[in-house]
């Protein structure tokens, strides 16, 4: 391959990619039918005035947020936030579980995001990763697996790599075990989780009140596992879900599609993010997490247990199992408590319950810096992105609106 | 968990289950391949999540992409959509002439 070649394609490719966010005459068009097609929802089939929309992943409420979405749209269109942020849901007894290790001389490897995340109950006296290496503990922050296999294999003392995440990053840590990339001294605590059980128990809350009408599903969760994924989901409780991209356009094309979809009386499942995202996904990856996980009912922070939610390690991969390894307790329904702060509302804000300025400690004791609730420390957490970006009231946008 | 970045392929290792990417800023780092090993190959367009290539952005993806575009919005949709056609089309040329 020349290297002339590679050059220009892929400055082609990136226009694309750009293309998809800063097309302003495509985005008039796309909001102008929007709203025509939301006044015939409302006036010609008379839907209720409000059509709640879920976004369901942390990733969508920023680009819904950074670009100023909800302020685009007819005010009738409310988008709620999802259970789509793996640091939102990761029980706070994995976190303490990880402070013990910590404290026991166990280097941790962790995401950014996981190092400042609070657990509700102390272990001698330390509430985060991040206090832990106050006191002296070996916690060191990467962006992959990868780094921690080259720091492990570097430095040879024991160590564990907390494995949060969702659908896309277990084909990754998969391959790492399938090829005994892990050296002995690193172990793998599988905290991940499965995102269509939890979009599921989500829309089971909302089937009474039936307002959620479409989801906008993730796009690159569905790069591993399809599309054909949430299909079932869309026949189950007949609503449309759109598969999309992250770009503001990808955001506008979904809910215009969810919208036609009920003007039709349809709810099918199609993609948006066509450039990524194919109905089956990458079969070699699905193939990879059925051989290195088993799924098991898993916790979720703050919500409880979903039914065959989550992944760990299956006995044939012991020997890189860090709960087999150090004694780590997997928490069990008869175990689980509720794991939030006295007021924190985080648990309503993912399941599209609750805005994050309806939560009492939201920007009062709860803030980007001193964050109280998970919701708030991500960057895929719906309350940090609102916080970073000044959003204290989506109401008070639209008031602001009419006035002008 | 779907924070994702475009990067492009520099070479992939020789049992394919590591690839070295480039985010842009020259910089070369590790990255897994957590999809089909034989769908990634150098110059390739990626996207990356927490140090896991995800997906592979295709010509034939962009180009179905434009197709739904313009069955949402219908014609009046179709001459905003002339500069990714041609973008497109200049991709395709030079992958073409690559292949000669």
């Amino acid at each position: 391959m020349n290297s002339d070649y590679t050059d220009q394609l892929n400055k082609a490719m990136e226009s694309i990619e750009a293309a998809f966010r800063r097309n302003l005459s495509l985005t008039r068009v796309i909001i102008t039918k929007i709203n025509e097609v939301v006044h015939e929802l409302t006036r010609v089939y008379r839907y209720e005035p409000k059509i709640k929309i879920m976004n369901f992943c942390g990733t969508h409420e920023w680009t819904v947020t950074h670009y100023g979405i909800r302020s685009l749209i007819p005010s009738s269109i409310v988008l709620v936030a999802g259970p789509g942020c793996p640091i939102c849901v990761t029980p706070s007894h994995f976190i303490e579980e990880s402070i013990r290790l910590a404290l026991d001389d166990i280097t941790i490897y962790t995401y950014g995001d996981v190092y400042r995340l609070r657990a509700i109950r102390p272990v001698k006296g330390v509430y985060s990763l991040s206090e832990a290496k106050a006191h002296g503990a070996s916690v060191k922050i990467i962006t992959s697996i990868a780094e921690a296999i080259n720091d492990a294999r570097a430095h040879g003392k024991e160590s564990v790599f907390v494995g949060i995440g969702f659908e896309t990053v277990a084909s990754g840590y998969a391959r790492a075990i399938l090829s005994g990339m892990l050296p002995p001294n690193l172990k793998f605590l599988s905290v991940v989780k499965l995102t269509p059980p939890a979009m599921k128990y989500t829309l089971e809350i909302h089937r009474q009140e039936r307002l959620v009408k479409g989801v906008i599903a993730p796009g690159h969760v569905s790069t591993i596992i399809g599309a054909k994924a949430w299909h079932e989901v869309s026949k189950e409780f007949g609503i449309p879900i759109v598969v999309s991209g992250f770009e503001p356009i990808d955001v506008l094309l979904s809910i215009l599609e969810i919208l036609r979809q009920l003007v039709k009386g349809k709810a099918d499942t199609v993609i948006e993010y066509k450039r990524a995202v194919t109905w089956d996904g990458d079969l070699e990856a699905q193939k990879m997490i059925r051989e290195v996980f088993e799924v098991v009912d898993d916790a979720w922070r703050g919500i409880g247990f979903i039914p065959r939610s989550g992944l760990r390690l299956k006995k044939r991969f012991r020997m890189y199992d860090a709960f087999g390894e150090y004694g780590v307790r997997d928490v069990a329904p008869g175990d689980w408590v509720h794991d939030l702060s006295p007021g924190c509302r985080c648990a309503d804000v993912i399941l599209g319950r609750a805005m994050p300025s309806q939560c009492p400690l939201f920007m009062k004791t709860c803030t980007p810096s001193t964050p109280v609730g998970p919701c708030m420390v991500s960057i895929e957490g719906t309350c940090s992105i609102w916080a970073k970006h000044r959003v204290l009231d989506v109401e008070a946008i639209k008031d602001l609106e009419a006035i002008q | 968990m779907c924070w994702g970045t475009p990067a492009i392929v520099i070479d992939v290792d020789e049992k394919k289950m590591m690839a070295k990417v480039d985010f842009g800023d020259g910089i070369y780092r590790d990255a897994l391949i957590g999809i089909s090993s034989d769908r990634v190959t150098r110059g390739d367009i990626v996207i990356v999540h927490a140090g896991v290539i995800i997906s592979k952005l295709s010509l034939e993806g962009v180009l179905e992409q434009i197709a739904f575009i313009k069955e949402t919005m219908g014609d009046e949709a179709a001459d905003m959509l002339k500069p990714y056609e041609n973008l497109v089309s200049i991709a395709k040329a030079l992958r073409d002439r690559d292949n000669e």
